[in-house]
């Protein structure tokens, strides 16, 4: 009886996330939509038991934004969070931004 | 005396919670400044403090029985946390897109980002906003 209460429990609460933060950058002269494109980088970060494994993932997540534009980068927004697990957890990071280029 | 510790935590929960707030830059000099605002959310809840709070609200068996889950799902939701957990983690991504619909012309200025939160103990609607000024 409790594994049948359990088992939902687990697989519905395994799941979860945390957003901590949204981080958004000033909109200087945003190109015309018809002029622009919406480059986007995600990077993750694996923690076991506070044991780290890499840490230059938002140095990462930056280079990716960059590469995909080689033209200006605005209206940049930052996104940074935790996807729970057991007895590990992956903090991500999400850029997203507006390029135009030429 | 169990009631009353409930009664206590249910009247010290609060009801509104600011995580982060940021604002960037303000230039009034280009034009008429026009409020926009965004808001998305996420409804957010903590299985673990709602098992605390079965385990504090019962008595023997069943109590022990709150206790076992409470360290379950502790163990199976590890990481650092901002708010309750949320189930979708990608409800803050489109952001940027409402903001260019509230302001079409893409330029905006006095940009404040703000993460916070409407609680009622382990249940909340956790949210992420931008109140920024459109230059019409």
């Amino acid at each position: 009886m409790k594994i049948r209460i359990l088992l939902p429990l687990m697989l519905l609460t395994g799941c979860t996330h945390s957003v901590h933060m949204q981080h958004v950058s000033d909109f200087d002269d945003v190109p015309a939509a018809e002029k622009r494109s919406v480059v986007t980088a995600e990077t993750e970060q694996t923690v076991v038991l506070g044991f780290v494994f890499e840490t230059d993932y938002v140095d990462q997540a930056k280079q990716q934004l960059m590469t995909q534009c080689n033209g200006r980068l605005s209206a940049v927004t930052t996104q940074y969070s935790t996807s729970h697990g057991f007895l590990h957890w992956t903090n991500k990071i999400r850029m997203q931004g507006l390029c135009s280029e030429g | 005396m169990r009631w009353t510790a409930l009664l206590v935590l249910a009247l010290t929960a609060g009801c509104a919670r600011l995580d982060h707030v940021q604002i960037g830059s303000i230039d009034q000099s280009q034009g008429e400044l026009v409020p926009v605002s965004v808001r998305l959310s996420e409804t957010g809840f903590d299985a673990t403090a709602a098992a605390e709070i079965g385990r504090v609200a019962s008595r023997g068996r069943t109590a022990e029985n709150f206790k076992q889950l409470r360290d379950i799902l502790a163990l199976i939701n590890m990481g650092p946390r901002t708010g309750n957990p949320v189930f979708d983690d990608a409800y803050a991504q489109r952001l940027q897109e409402y903001l260019l619909v509230e302001c079409p012309s893409g330029r905006l200025t006095g940009i404040r980002a703000i993460r916070e939160a409407k609680t009622a103990g382990p249940v909340s609607g956790e949210i992420v906003g931008v109140d920024a000024y459109c230059i019409r």
